[in-house]
């Protein structure tokens, strides 16, 4: 049964030309995937798109997958850059259409409570570095070790980003 | 408070601390107030955090809706994305300039390297007898064909440089090797090798200059070269009906034969715009082909009033601007709707014209032009770092403010090219596609012996040169680039195993052919009757 086969069993019989093993990396990775993009792009139809564009380019490119790295990590790099491409084109369009930011953010659709809106909205407000490692460290429940490994980065600017995020959080949370 | 006792107190909430840290974490909440308000705010911060990832939705049938993304890019369908991203029309003239300044002279460059190809293929044959006091007679053409291999002791001729070629072992392999005889078995290269066009070209100064020059031998020698051409995108798009109607088509032959191109070719602009890394990412963009690909966009750069506009120095000195270049990485757009630049264009005759004009207002009015503008790929382009620090390169803005690039843009014949359906078909076409996002593409572009060679004066010579544009121009040439066994040839493997074979490269890059080519009684065998009969 494919399903119980690790990643690297089944990208290597997607590189034998097995399509179905590609979809039980999909099946696998598609929920978590979703919640980074969705984290960071603030959109619903957005976020299925990157996913979906992000999954097409990991199928793509999957010849140049290295071993090395776990096969989630390195789709998560993927997932992230769709999200900070979308995310510059969003700035120039916003810029250029002269459009208010729209305040409906997904985290404000997600809770009523005063608390939680509050959080999600600082974390709205966040630059995409800082809050992509929130997200990973808290919703991804992924290791300082990890995110290094998905955004690139030695694990000393992890912690840096990570501190630099909360203390962010903090204020805006703490000193309003 | 220290660092490391921040570091820690962090570490001990992520759960990332060692024992030991972990109970110095203890010790010190105990007594440092301060150390202890961080760790309560962090440890809230995170639990509230942690309890968000609850709240999330994932919307019904994703994973259908991947799969089926998958599906239908696999059949090579475009997938589409809901987005809609609208720019505005200033943003479109930038884009307009770069494409070009990048693809058509690599086809130019990629035409004389294969011409060079041809050249040095063909050389071994000559046998003729008005030539046999310069080249033995126990060479035999007709043997090689039938496939005999040769030895060191089938090659003996007076002339000292055809003996070093023939005679090397480089040469030897490759003939052994059987690929130049399946090369030289076709009959399309035969026509063309046939032509008055070919021998002009071949007979002239300036082509000889160029293959005799260290910079040719350095680009031959370049692993990118070598790298692309022993790539399969390469082959495709050679062998690719587009790119061979392009280069069949009367609008490519006389954009390529137009001084304002020859012209082009020759400035360093150009060259660095090539050399740049920031073109060379841009090249490699996706999003940029499937642009470049679309009919609106090529309508809108053959408008006369959108040439006009580009080539006026009021846009050149907006193209230089450093805000204007910062718009796309940083935007800041009223800072630059106060810079006197934008204004003067803004305010320019130029631009009311073309503002004016009815069949701007009929393009900007047109769906197609809408759809280009809505399109999620036009959006990925003008969103995409790369294109932004394109934009921001001073290499393109030295571009722009060329006046041979100015005066190329304006010339009718690159209208007609853009506005060309072969054009078009060209820039639509998966193998093209395919090749530009090659990252043998990329690194040959950003090879400096790739930007040495067009740089260098013998290749605007040649490029200027009345022969090569006569050849381009030929409908010999044409005829060869349509013709189903020439392009049966470039996508034999055969050809692509030449083309990658070090021995090939080695030769092409060695002295002695540099020398073979630059000598006149070579010249003389492949101008003579009996050669062109052959």
């Amino acid at each position: 049964m494919m399903t119980n086969s690790s990643d690297r069993e089944l990208v290597e019989l997607c590189l034998s030309g097995n399509k179905k093993a590609f979809d039980v990396l999909v099946e696998r990775y598609h929920e978590p995937m979703y919640r980074t993009v969705y984290g960071m792009v603030k959109d619903v139809e957005q976020a299925k798109d990157i996913v979906q564009i992000g999954f097409i380019k990991s199928w793509e490119k999957l010849h140049t997958y290295k071993a090395d790295y776990k096969f989630s990590s390195w789709l998560y790099r993927i997932m992230i850059n769709e999200s900070l491409n979308n995310e510059q084109r969003k700035k120039v369009h916003d810029k250029l259409e002269n459009q208010a930011v729209d305040d409906d953010t997904p985290f404000h659709q997600m809770s009523e409570k005063e608390n939680k809106k509050a959080l999600a909205q600082s974390i709205d407000e966040l630059s995409s570095i800082y809050r992509v490692v929130i997200q990973l460290r808290h919703f991804e429940e992924m290791s300082y070790a990890e995110i290094s490994e998905v955004l690139d980065i030695d694990i000393k600017t992890v912690k840096s980003r990570l501190y630099t995020a909360r203390m962010q959080l903090r204020e805006k949370l703490y000193n309003r | 408070m220290k660092q490391r006792t921040t570091d820690i107190i962090q570490a001990e909430i992520d759960g990332e601390n060692t024992p030991a840290e972990s109970e110095e974490v203890k010790k010190l909440l105990i007594h440092d107030m301060e150390a202890k308000a961080l760790y309560d705010d962090l440890l809230q911060i995170s639990k509230e955090l942690s309890s968000l990832k609850s709240e999330f939705e994932i919307p019904e049938e994703l994973a259908g809706f991947i799969k089926e993304g998958i599906s239908e890019h696999s059949d090579s369908k475009r997938f589409s994305t809901n987005k809609i991203h609208k720019l505005t029309k200033e943003e479109v003239m930038p884009d307009s300039n770069s494409f070009f300044s990048g693809k058509i002279p690599f086809i130019i460059a990629a035409a004389i390297v294969l011409i060079a190809v041809l050249v040095y293929i063909d050389f071994p044959q000559p046998n003729h007898s008005d030539v046999a006091g310069t080249i033995g007679t126990d060479v035999e053409r007709a043997d090689r064909y039938r496939g005999v291999q040769m030895t060191h002791e089938d090659i003996s001729l007076d002339d000292q440089e055809f003996q070093q070629v023939l005679q090397s072992d480089i040469f030897i392999s490759l003939v052994e090797s059987g690929e130049l005889q399946a090369l030289a078995k076709d009959e399309s290269f035969v026509n063309l090798m046939a032509s008055p066009d070919f021998n002009q070209l071949f007979a002239s100064p300036d082509f000889n200059r160029l293959i005799a020059s260290p910079d040719f031998a350095l680009l031959m020698a370049d692993p990118s070269f070598n790298e692309l051409m022993a790539s399969p995108e390469f082959s495709q798009l050679l062998a690719s009906p587009e790119f061979n109607q392009l280069l069949a088509s009367p609008d490519f032959s006389r954009l390529s034969a137009s001084p304002e191109f020859s012209r082009l070719m020759a400035s360093p602009e150009f060259s660095y715009l090539t050399a740049s890394p920031d073109f060379n990412r841009l090249s490699a963009n996706p999003s940029f082909h499937q642009l470049m690909a679309s009919p609106d966009f090529s309508r809108l750069l053959a408008s006369p009033d959108f040439n006009r506009l580009i080539s006026s120095p009021n846009f050149s000195r907006l193209m230089a601007n450093p805000e204007f270049n910062r718009l796309t990485a940083s935007p800041d757009f009223s800072r630059l709707s106060a810079s006197p630049e934008f204004n003067e264009l803004m305010s320019s005759p130029e631009f009311s014209q073309l503002m004016a004009n009815p069949s701007f207002n009929q393009l900007i009015a047109s769906p197609d032009f809408n759809r280009l503008l809505a399109s999620p790929d036009f959006a990925r382009l003008m969103a995409s770092p790369n294109f932004s620090r394109l934009m921001a390169s001073p290499d393109f803005s030295r571009l722009l403010a060329n006046p041979e690039f100015n005066r190329l843009m304006a010339s009718p014949e690159f209208s007609r090219l853009v506005a060309s359906p072969e054009f078009s078909r060209l820039m639509a076409s998966p193998n093209f596609s395919r090749l530009m996002a090659s990252p043998n593409f990329s690194r040959l572009l950003a090879s400096p012996d790739f930007s040495r060679l067009a740089a260098s004066p013998e290749f605007s010579r040649l490029s200027a040169s009345p022969e090569f544009s006569h050849l381009v121009a030929s409908p010999n040439f044409s005829r060869l680039m349509a013709s189903p066994s020439f392009n049966r040839l470039l996508a034999s493997p055969n050809f692509s195993r030449l083309m990658a074979s070090p021995n090939f490269n080695q030769l092409m890059s060695s002295p002695n052919f540099s020398r073979l080519m630059a000598n006149p009684n070579f010249h003389r065998v492949v101008a003579s009757p009996d050669f062109n009969q052959f």
